[in-house]
């Protein structure tokens, strides 16, 4: 099995030569629990440990039956596309994958969930990872954890060294990502990229990671999430019966911070407020690649169906609220100066486009902003949406645009 | 061969073929400037973005392969506005039209596009230029990061870019290299193909 450079220096350093005027360091992880009622607790708790997994081993039979079970629960990535899962992997098995590359970077500054399954339910999150090797025919796997996660890895290890016998048919190294938060290294080309050594740039697609990924061989990124709802997915019947469980970091101004099991398409108020949250002005929804939404326009389904037309979307599943102390305009700004520091600056929709962005913000006072100006930033947002290689170009325009929409008078649509 | 639709015309093109290749056989001009026939596809400058029916987003002609049945739009509205927008970009990230080299303003002329909207008002550290060696030099204000010059560095690797976002620039070797202390044996290669005037030879 192909072992990544122990640092990979050149691409850490060549990204991080400060600078002047950008926040740059190591992901600030807060102390931060799991709240109200879990599956994953309850898995851990009551169920058998590895109970899917031992299942599935020595039952390859019926694995096709399996994959058929997981196709039809519509699990989606909880990474941040939703793109199903079935999706993926029915485009990859055909390609016979070589790697499976499992993403816990978990680059967004305000997301935790990965962390909390890192943290809290290690058997679980590589029994999903034995899953997916299992039903993919794949022996080597890669765990990338945030390098602000590395406290997890000590768990994560004694885990594979304690069920050697369960996991022996597996390879299964877990690698630390950069000291040094890293917000692109969470796409998953740029991810491929970083674990072979290279600048931790994005590829374009295609050629998709299931036809060319790691090191040049079809290779299956899911995000850590998603594959540690698959144990609770083949153990318990119903739980994705029409629903769709995702774990969401709820912060901010509430009483209870911390992440939630929530059912996609629950009522974003009651949802909200089982985090204790009494004095909302407004809330960023899916992290800071997401958007603004005041408080008048809350009582809404929280799915995308619903999101999509406000110009937000579930993402990584991040909440924030902000009480009435808080100012929209000051949001906004730093989630745009953000993309604009992270940009890997590859691309020139996205090297140009985000300064672009940073410079209309600049000159924005109030709710004023002349219709010149407006017209050729809308004319930048479409260029990055459509040409950006990857989500971070794509996805950057998003907080301005839904706070024009949504606190200002400006833009309409 | 394969079958596909570019510009509701019918053609046929062999397998691995770009849709840049196959549409430049039919006398359709995609404009390109980060492509160079013979050096790796970067698709850094998405000039060459087109509409490909089933992808909510433009793909770069330059690197998209051929499949079946593929339905392309060359010259939609979509691509045209975003390809005006990128040379925009290109123009308002240096401060100016004239600022840029002959070739590349050749490539704006190309497009319609003769000045930015806006101009950007970070401008590239001129110290950076000292990187170059006694045979190259380096003019990082140029630079338009075209990734020519890295993909034909590519056996030698010597080129590549650090840094991010407003401040992201050319570098040599692993760290912050001078030209000189690299590998690079000044063959020449990237000067060659650089259109921006950013590397060039002394003398």
């Amino acid at each position: 099995m192909p072992v990544p450079p122990e640092s990979n220096a050149y691409s850490v350093r060549s990204f991080y030569t400060p600078l002047p005027g950008s926040a740059q360091g190591t992901k600030h992880v807060p102390d931060i629990a799991g709240q109200g009622p879990s599956h994953f607790a309850d898995y851990v708790a009551t169920g058998s440990p590895f109970s899917a997994l031992k299942k599935i081993d020595g039952a390859q039979a019926s694995h096709g039956e399996t994959l058929r079970r997981i196709f039809a629960s519509g699990l989606r990535g909880c990474g941040g596309s939703h793109m199903p899962l079935a999706d993926k992997w029915q485009a990859a098995l055909p390609h016979r994958p070589r790697y499976l590359v499992v993403n816990g970077m978990e680059g967004e500054p305000y997301t935790f969930k990965d962390y909390l399954l890192l943290r809290d339910y290690p058997e679980v999150v590589l029994e999903g990872i034995a899953i997916s090797c299992a039903l993919l025919g794949i022996r080597e796997a890669y765990l990338v954890i945030n390098g602000a996660y590395d406290a997890c890895r000590g768990a994560l290890e004694k885990t594979l060294a304690k069920n050697g016998t369960l996991f022996a048919q597996f390879d299964i190294r877990i690698i630390a990502g950069p000291e040094v938060d890293l917000y692109v290294l969470g796409e998953e080309t740029a991810l491929l990229n970083y674990l072979e050594g290279r600048r931790g740039e994005p590829r374009p697609k295609p050629p998709y990671p299931h036809e060319q990924g790691l090191w040049g061989r079809p290779t299956v990124i899911n995000n850590v999430e998603t594959l540690s709802w698959l144990p609770l997915l083949l153990t318990s019947p119903g739980l994705f019966d029409g629903s769709h469980p995702k774990l969401v970091t709820l912060l901010g101004d509430v009483a209870r911070p911390g992440i939630y099991e929530v059912t996609l398409g629950e009522r974003l108020p009651a949802l909200l407020q089982r985090a204790g949250a009494d004095n909302i002005a407004f809330v960023e929804v899916g992290g800071i690649s997401g958007g603004l939404l005041p408080a008048d326009l809350l009582d809404i389904a929280y799915e995308d169906e619903a999101l999509r037309p406000l110009g937000l979307q579930v993402g990584s599943g991040t909440l924030r609220v902000f009480d009435a102390s808080r100012d929209p305009l000051d949001e906004m700004r730093q989630a745009v100066e953000f993309f604009k520091d992270e940009s890997c600056g590859r691309c020139t929709p996205c090297r140009v486009g985000t300064q672009e962005l940073a410079r209309f913000v600049g000159n924005l006072s109030g709710n004023a902003a002349d219709s010149e100006a407006l017209h050729w930033l809308q004319r930048v947002a479409h260029a990055m949406a459509y040409t950006s290689t990857c989500g971070l170009g794509r996805a950057a325009p998003a907080p301005l645009l839904t706070y024009l929409r949504h606190f200002t008078d400006t833009l309409d649509d | 061969m394969i079958s596909l639709k570019i510009n509701k015309q019918v053609v046929q093109a062999r397998p691995g073929q770009t849709l840049l290749q196959v549409a430049g056989k039919q006398g359709i001009d995609i404009p390109t400037i980060c492509h160079l026939p013979g050096l790796e596809a970067r698709s850094v400058c998405r000039i060459c973005s087109v509409e490909v029916r089933g992808h909510r987003h433009l793909l770069p002609a330059c690197s998209t392969v051929v499949e079946h049945n593929m339905e392309v739009e060359t010259h939609s509205q979509k691509s045209v506005q975003a390809r005006k927008v990128l040379m925009e970009f290109i123009i308002a990230e240096h401060g100016g039209l004239e600022r840029l080299s002959p070739q590349v303003r050749g490539y704006a002329e190309t497009l319609g596009v003769v000045q930015a909207q806006f101009y950007l008002q970070e401008q590239k550290a001129p110290d950076c230029n000292r990187y170059g060696s006694d045979y190259i030099r380096l003019h990082q204000e140029q630079c338009i990061h075209c990734d020519r010059c890295i993909a034909a560095c590519r056996d030698q690797q010597v080129i590549s870019r650090a840094r991010r976002g407003a401040a992201t620039q050319l570098t040599f070797g692993v760290g912050d290299q001078v030209l000189a202390d690299t590998h690079c044996t000044s063959c020449g290669d990237c000067v060659a193909v650089c259109p921006s005037g950013a590397l060039s030879e002394h003398g």
